[in-house]
Formats: C-alpha cells, sequence, structure tokens
C-alpha cells in the first residue's frame, strides 16, 4: 500500500460548509471498495494561500466510487479539509487505500443513522443496499439544514433532524430512533451520536455497526496511535460492531492527538 | 518442547522475541494486546522529553511487498505524559522504554524519568535516520565518540540499550564504543535511511522526503551489521549482547539472528496488518529449534560465526 497521485477531476455536491470530490488516482481503484472503508489523503502541492502545514495525510471515508475514481465528501473542519476544498479539477493529491475494514451488508432491514459529515459513507453504504434491492431507511442529523450531507441523493426513505430545527425534527437525530426495528443499526457520525446509537442497539437487542473516527498517523496498522482499547481504528475497524464496542472503556471518552497525546471527550 | 526462555541485560524474558520500538505501541491497549500476542517483552516508541506530534504525512509507503519506507518523525507525547499513561514497572512481559534526545543530558533525564518510573531496561535510539524534519546531518551512532557520551550519560540511571545505524563504515567499531561506555546491550539495526519518488508528481513520496527502509529487504543488513557486531565485541573481550532486529518475519528469520550471535531479536514492520505474528514468530522459532533438536537458544546461538573467513 502506498500513496498514489489522483486528480482532481470534478466537484459536485456543494453546500456551504463542503463538497464532494471526484479523484481519479493514476494506479487501482477499478476493484469496488467496502462502504466504510478509507483513504489516507494528502495534497503534495498546497493551493494557492496554503502553507505546507496543511500537506498532512489525514483519514477520509469514501463517499462513492466508480471504477477507477473515488468519491470524497469533505467538511470545511480543520487547516487541511480547508486546502482540499480549496483544490480545483487539474489539481494533484495522492491517496493511499482503500484502508480498512467496511460495514457488512448483511442486513435486511437496514436502518442507517448519519450525523454531519458521517453521511457520505453511509450514501455509499445506501447505494450499494439499493443495488442489491434492499429496503431501507436513513435518519440524517446536523447542526442546521446546511449541514445535512447527500440528503437529496440516499436512495429509499430518509428522515432528518436538525439541532436548530431549520429542517425536519427539531432535536437529535437519535430522538428518531425510538420506534425502529431493524435488523440491523448502521451508524456515522460524532461519537456522542454512536454512543447513543449504540445503546439504543444493546437495548433493543439489535446489532450495531458504527464508523469511527480517530486521529491516524500511518493508517495502516504500523503506528497504533489510532488504537481504540485494544483495536485499531486502522485496520480492525473503522467499523467496529457493536460486540466490540459495547463493553470498550475509551469509546465515547478518550480520543487522541498527534503524538498520541490523550484527549478525553466530554462525558 | 524447546526452551525458549533468555536472560537480556539481566531481564529474565519468556522468548527471545521482542515487539521492537515504533511498531504497535503507541497505546498501553496496544502494548497490551501486543503482550498478549506472546512478546518477549515490549520496546515502546521513541519517548522525547517534550510532545514531538510527528511530521506531514504520507508517513508510510510500501516500495516493494511488504518492505516500507516510513518517517512518522518520533511521534510521542513527552516523557511527562507517557509516564503518566504507561506502566513501566512491566505487567505481563517486561516493557523497556525506548528513549530518544538530542544531547546527552536530556538522554540522563530521560533514563532517570524511567527509571524512577520502574523501568529495569531502557534502549536508547542514537540512530533514527531523521531525528529531525529533513535531516541530513550525521546521526549519533554514526560518530562513535557521541554514541559513548550518550551510553554513559544514560547508563547512570539504568542499564540501556545502544540502538546503532546499519549505515556506518564499521558498526562494530560503534558497538565497542558503547559496550566501554557501559551499555548492558546493543541493538542493530534501525531502519536504513532511503528515499523514494513519485514519478507523476516529480517529488518525494513522503511528506519528510528521507525516510528509513524497513520489512524484509533489511534482513540481509541487519545479519551482517550483527554478526559484524557480534564479533568485534568479542574481539574485545566484551560480552555485552547484541540484539537482532530487521527485516524478521519469521521463525527462521529469527534463528538467522541467533546464528549469528544475537541473543535476543525484535521485530517491527511484519506486525503490519497482522499484530498477533509477534507470537506466531517465537512459536515458529520454537519449531525450527526443536526441528534442529536444540533445547535451549544458547546451544546454537553463533553457530555461523566459525565459518567466517
Amino acid at each position: 500500500m502506498r500513496p498514489v497521485a489522483a486528480e482532481l477531476t470534478e466537484i459536485d455536491n456543494r453546500t456551504s460548509v463542503g463538497h464532494s470530490l471526484w479523484l481519479t488516482p493514476r494506479s487501482g481503484w477499478e476493484e469496488q471498495p467496502e462502504p466504510g472503508q478509507f483513504v489516507m489523503v494528502s495534497l503534495p502541492h498546497p493551493p494557492t494561500g496554503f502553507g505546507q502545514e496543511v500537506c498532512d495525510a489525514v483519514p477520509m471515508s469514501v463517499a462513492g466510487w466508480e471504477p477507477g475514481r473515488l468519491r470524497l465528501t469533505v467538511k470545511n473542519l480543520g487547516p487541511t479539509s480547508a486546502a482540499l476544498l480549496a483544490c480545483k479539477p487539474g489539481d494533484m493529491l495522492t491517496v493511499t487505500g482503500p484502508l480498512g475494514r467496511g460495514f457488512s451488508l448483511k442486513a435486511t432491514q437496514p436502518l442507517l443513522m448519519g450525523g454531519g459529515v458521517g453521511a457520505p459513507p453511509l450514501l455509499f453504504l445506501a447505494q450499494r443496499f439499493a443495488a442489491q434491492g434492499v429496503e431501507l431507511v436513513t435518519l440524517l442529523g446536523g447542526t442546521t439544514a446546511d449541514e445535512i450531507f447527500h440528503r437529496s441523493e440516499f436512495p429509499g426513505t430518509v428522515e432528518i433532524a436538525t439541532d436548530d430545527g431549520s429542517a425536519g425534527h427539531h432535536g437529535f437525530v437519535t430522538e428518531l430512533l425510538d420506534s425502529r426495528n431493524p435488523d440491523m443499526l448502521y451508524s456515522c457520525g460524532p461519537e456522542p451520536m454512536l454512543v447513543k446509537g449504540l445503546e439504543w442497539a444493546l437495548v433493543n437487542d439489535i446489532r450495531a455497526e458504527l464508523c469511527l473516527e480517530r486521529y491516524m498517523a500511518c493508517g495502516v496498522g504500523l503506528c497504533g496511535v489510532c488504537t481504540i482499547d485494544r483495536q485499531l481504528v486502522c485496520q480492525d475497524g473503522p467499523v467496529l460492531g457493536s460486540e466490540q464496542l459495547e463493553h470498550s472503556v475509551e469509546f465515547g471518552k478518550v480520543v487522541r492527538e498527534a503524538g498520541g497525546i490523550v484527549r478525553h471527550t466530554p462525558a | 518442547m524447546a526452551d525458549l526462555s533468555v536472560e537480556l541485560a539481566g531481564l529474565e524474558l519468556a522468548n527471545p522475541v521482542l515487539l521492537a520500538s515504533g511498531i504497535l505501541d503507541s497505546t498501553p491497549g496496544i502494548l497490551e494486546r501486543m503482550a498478549d500476542s506472546g512478546a518477549g517483552a515490549l520496546v515502546t516508541k521513541s519517548i522525547s522529553l517534550k510532545p514531538r506530534p510527528g511530521y506531514a504525512g504520507p508517513t508510510v509507503a510500501e516500495v516493494a511487498p511488504g518492505t516500507w519506507i516510513n518517517a512518522m518523525g518520533l511521534p510521542n507525547p513527552g516523557l511527562a505524559e507517557f509516564l503518566d499513561e504507561f506502566d513501566l514497572r512491566g505487567g505481563k512481559v517486561p516493557v523497556i522504554p525506548n528513549l530518544v534526545a538530542d544531547t546527552p543530558a536530556e538522554f540522563g533525564k530521560l533514563a532517570a524519568g524511567v527509571s524512577e518510573a520502574g523501568a529495569k531496561l531502557a534502549e536508547i535510539n542514537l540512530s533514527c535516520p531523521h531525528p529531525q524534519a529533513a535531516y541530513t546531518g550525521l546521526l549519533t551512532a554514526q560518530d562513535p565518540e557521541a554514541a559513548a557520551t550518550a551510553v554513559a550519560a544514560a547508563s547512570e540511571h539504568l542499564p540501556v540499550i545502544a540502538k546503532l545505524s546499519p549505515n556506518v563504515s564499521d558498526i562494530g567499531t560503534i558497538a565497542v564504543a558503547c559496550a566501554e561506555a557501559g551499555a548492558a546491550a546493543v541493538s542493530a539495526i534501525n531502519t536504513m535511511p532511503a528515499l523514494d519518488i513519485d514519478t507523476e508528481l516529480e517529488r518525494p513520496v513522503l511528506g519528510n522526503a528521507f525516510g528509513g527502509l524497513s520489512g524484509p529487504a533489511l534482513l540481509p543488513i541487519g545479519l551482517r551489521c550483527v554478526l559484524k557486531a557480534v564479533r568485534a565485541l568479542r574481539d574485545a573481550g566484551h560480552a555485552t549482547p547484541v540484539i537482532g532486529i530487521g527485516g524478521i518475519s519469521s521463525g527462521e528469520d529469527a534463528a538467522k539472528y541467533h546464528l549469528c550471535g544475537a541473543q535476543a531479536v525484535q521485530v517491527g514492520t511484519a506486525l503490519g496488518g497482522n499484530p498477533e505474528r509477534l507470537g506466531e514468530i517465537a512459536t515458529e522459532l520454537g519449531d525450527w529449534m526443536e526441528r534442529k533438536d536444540y533445547a535451549t537458544l544458547d546451544a546454537f546461538r553463533g553457530n555461523a560465526l566459525e565459518w567466517l573467513p
């Protein structure tokens, strides 16, 4: 596995907080990645106005795929994502991947729950389910209407929740879970939302697959900085099952920054 | 059953297959997993006095199957936070902190810190090929006097393993200098300084440009270095043990280092994508010993040395 040069060929799905990039790597990507897998993306040549500090390789979930090209959806969250959003068609990036373990696609009545920029890998998952003829329901949450990514692209039933009530249910997306009876909950988004989703799944005896985010330095299972408990998020994950997380002491509580510095997340 | 136990610089180890520094050792959780996988001991990532965030990515690239270059940039939380989080008194297996510093005085402070926290043995990293971003100067392990000074400073506080570079004209001279400065052991080798170029982008692949080569390609280089270090130490009258590192991905690879006189070995890159491989390598070493009818490591250690001209 190594970084491969990839041309930014198309930008779509523009919102006020981000957009999607279609990348055409110079090699690989003829085979379909699993939804939930990720890539390490870097900017070898920062766009005008950005310094070398934005060149770092960061993990990003695959939002979509066609033979030979992949889609990433970027939200403006930090210097590297801001630089990615400033890239124009024709610019060159590098991608390493696909990496990690994705979602299982085993459900017959899947329920998807995405928060903010957690929606993109779920879109890829939803498209795969739809291609198999599986009916699905997706719950999407965001702080405000503009932060609901890919709303119109999801196949099946979509319900929305926003913190400010600007679209759909006024409140957290997890409040839409009650009364559902899926055979699997698939979720990606902010960790407090994933924690609530796992609690709900355990109480209702439903299996869950949760796509986690952690700081990564190598992305390929060599350094270990992304470890949650004893599991490597880059390799055992980023999608972990409820049975791998229900007894976790770090899930929802501990994340690490560069250098492995521990940051406890608010309860 | 072959007896894999070994004594290393005062530590009694159940087997001679150790986790190498910088691989799957960034958190107490992953270190515990490596202990359970069957490690003889665990060497931590390199710890500096102050936190280091590491270099910008890409930090790793596979340059041939299983062979990688990396420039992680010695990411670590700094000594104080490291000591808060990691238990050096040793749980299931001994934990050997690896220390990195720019000066002998810093090595002394780090050694004092880990010794106070209960470490019985430390490894000092004299040989990271990229200690500072885009570094092209001399490494401590490339200068016998500098290496000896660092070893002496750290050895005031606890026994130390001096980790050496393959990129020297005569590793024997460096190993002897470290032994004479009081090193309890030397380990060889660190990664080989290396570079890869992306032909599409016409620039270095790694964020830091230069990196260190690791994986199977390193095995023959490591064997030569270990054998030369073992012989030089023996010729100079030192019983200092040598730990073999570089390119080990099977029990037979580990046996090769022991045949060159190594007291123990460390495994790193082979664990990428397969953390549980560490214990399997120890098991395979035992299988090899069974097949060769060796009851202990001492029974065959150094056997290849007698064939040298």
